[in-house]
């Protein structure tokens, strides 16, 4: 997904004002200008200004422990989903990601946080290009993601990845 | 994600239950999440367990007499919990098409047959309030064990039982875990069901999940059967010598023979209720003299001056110290004395009253006398306790014995009082002619 869309997404997700993204010249990176008239870059920063502007700040942790989890999973976004060049770097991406989801149904908490919502776009374009086969040996990445995906107001327009019940492939390592 | 409903379209009613039963906490977890306006009614005056619900006047109304029983604002009547859950609740927790309406059901089905009955059979003798048979025990763990796997497998690949959220099927199987995670789910046996532990600790953590329930601690012990505790429930369970033959009460029994037969059969079907009250108030064991003021008379120093002192030194401190602003003094006499017989067996009348009590006695004081002898005799005796309402009321624990006496509240001031008190504090005197023969001392 690209960022363009991804905040156009979230700041309707969160009931906020579209943000006018650019890219700056020197560095590439997707900006915006902040009510105070400043520049502010960066996948991370945007979504969590985005977030603090709205309705929804719980989003971000409602305390000091929830929020640097948060932050943690936001870092782990741009720094590995994002890398993600190669099928090693994709495989390795999923079996973390799998392994970590085993015994929670949220990334952070019990319920869903920017987190969430942000690993969620993140992986999209990866869920869309893995076969039935491939999605089963991640059970539980690809159930967080099912489960993910049905909140209607964090898909949006992205489309639905299916997910197949009937598990056909017995070979799966767990 | 909160859909806003429309207020008009919200259910609203009173909901009838005892406190902290787990079946109610269905419909309230519902009402959380539908929005609908529940009043609670599940203490005394207006609801009293074993009472309320057995009146002609609830019975009209709920025929089977059970808890929680729902009557809508407009006066219609539901019972049975999770029919309640279901006007409660709203479309999510229903299932939005007729397939998800089905599997909300069929997991509530599930949860009210293949874990429930297995559940208290495990559970119940590790709580000491049923009796410990090793081989159903065995039976049930294997039940259980079998219907978690089933479970375990089925959230392998999904977030909640049915669809992508919450319904009424994960409440209610929820629901029905609850004393199994509590008492005897410890780390290592639920170990084998992770895909079960992470559901089910996500539900309990949910916003609505702990207005209702609280905090939810997992079990980090097994529970194991408690004997002693089995013989204290046993000994305050049984009531018209049910379970226990009391001697004292044969010329009783005999009498009301045919109408004692009668009820056993509805008794053991209620049983389970019964049961699973003393099971919630394991949750909060609360002192019900807590509710009255403390006062300056310490209960437990006159005991103790009275056990170690003779009778003069005891009296004499009993009314420089007592307290009447908030304590009562009462008079006791058994109602049936034509049908005491032996002597001893009248003793063991007196002593089961007071075993009975164990409870009270933080709070209370009495004694109760035998006069006459064999075949001729009559009890009466002299209470003090916390509060000026007559204290058997206060627990359904206590109600077994009281009401085969009558209950007469003395004036603290008057000078009979007194001379009463004294002759039943040293076991000496005329008292109104009766020929003293033997006491018992509550303490």
């Amino acid at each position: 997904m690209l960022c363009f869309e991804e905040f156009q997404s979230l700041a309707n997700f969160l009931g906020v004002e579209k943000p006018n993204v650019f890219v700056d010249e020197q560095w590439k990176r997707p900006c915006v200008e902040t009510s105070a008239g400043k520049q502010l870059c960066g996948l991370v920063s945007i979504s969590k200004y985005l977030t603090d502007k709205s309705h929804q700040r719980s989003l971000l942790g409602t305390n000091i422990e929830e929020s640097s989890l948060i932050n943690q999973w936001l870092e782990y976004r741009t720094v590995y989903i994002n890398q993600v060049h190669q099928k090693s770097d994709m495989v390795r991406v999923l079996e973390d990601l799998d392994l970590v989801l085993q015994k929670k149904v949220y990334f952070v908490g019990n319920r869903l946080t920017l987190a969430d919502i942000s690993i969620y776009y993140g992986l999209h374009r990866i869920f869309v290009s893995l076969t039935f086969q491939e999605k089963e040996k991640y059970l539980h990445l690809s159930r967080w993601f099912n489960q993910v995906q049905h909140v209607p107001e964090v898909r949006q327009t992205l489309p639905v990845v299916v997910f197949s019940k009937s598990r056909l492939y017995k070979t799966t390592t767990l | 994600m909160s859909i806003p409903f429309a207020v008009a379209d919200m259910a609203s009613g009173t909901l009838y239950t005892y406190a902290g039963n787990f079946r109610a906490f269905k419909a309230l977890i519902a009402a959380e999440y539908s929005g609908a306006q529940v009043r609670v009614v599940n203490g005394p005056p207006e609801f009293v367990f074993g009472e309320t619900n057995k009146s002609e006047e609830f019975r009209k109304k709920f025929p089977l007499g059970k808890v929680p029983a729902f009557e809508t604002s407009d006066n219609k009547s539901i019972f049975e919990s999770n029919a309640i859950a279901h006007y409660i609740g709203n479309d999510q927790l229903r299932g939005e098409t007729a397939l998800d309406q089905a599997l909300v059901i069929q997991w509530i089905s599930f949860a009210d047959h293949e874990i429930l009955p297995s559940a208290c059979t495990w559970v119940f003798p590790c709580l000491g309030i049923m009796q410990y048979n090793k081989q159903a025990t065995d039976r049930a763990k294997e039940d259980i064990t079998n219907a978690l796997n089933v479970l375990n497998n089925h959230l392998l690949t999904r977030t909640y039982l049915v669809g992508e959220r919450i319904t009424q099927a994960d409440i209610s199987v929820c629901c029905n875990l609850f004393f199994l995670y509590e008492h005897v789910l410890d780390p290592a046996f639920r170990k084998s069901f992770e895909n079960v532990n992470r559901w089910f600790t996500t539900l309990v953590n949910q916003p609505q999940f702990k207005k209702v329930i609280g905090d939810f601690k997992l079990c980090e012990k097994m529970a194991q059967f408690d004997a002693k505790k089995f013989s204290e429930f046993m000994g305050k369970e049984s009531k018209g010598g049910k379970k226990e033959s009391k001697p004292p009460k044969e010329g009783k029994s005999l009498k009301e023979g045919k109408k004692e037969k009668e009820p056993q059969k509805k008794e053991e079907v209620e049983e389970l209720d019964e049961t699973e009250k003393a099971l919630a108030e394991e949750h909060k064991k609360k002192d019900p003299f807590d509710d009255f003021p403390k006062g300056t008379f310490g209960m437990d120093a006159f005991k103790r001056v009275y056990s170690n002192e003779d009778e003069q030194k005891s009296i004499a401190y009993f009314w420089e110290n007592f307290d009447k602003e908030n304590y009562s003094i009462w008079y006791s006499e058994y109602k049936y004395p034509e049908e005491l017989s032996l002597v001893f067996m009248s003793c063991n009348l007196i002593s089961g009253m007071f075993q009975r009590l164990d409870k009270m006695r933080k709070n209370a004081f009495g004694s109760v006398c035998l006069f006459g002898e064999d075949h001729n005799s009559t009890i009466s005796g002299i209470w003090i306790w916390r509060g000026h309402q007559l204290a058997f009321e206060l627990s359904p624990d206590w109600r077994v014995d009281y009401e085969s006496y009558t209950w007469t509240k003395l004036d603290a001031d008057a000078e009979n009082t007194k001379k009463l008190v004294n002759e039943y504090l040293a076991w000496e005197g005329d008292f109104g002619g009766k020929k003293f023969n033997q006491g018992k001392i509550f303490k």
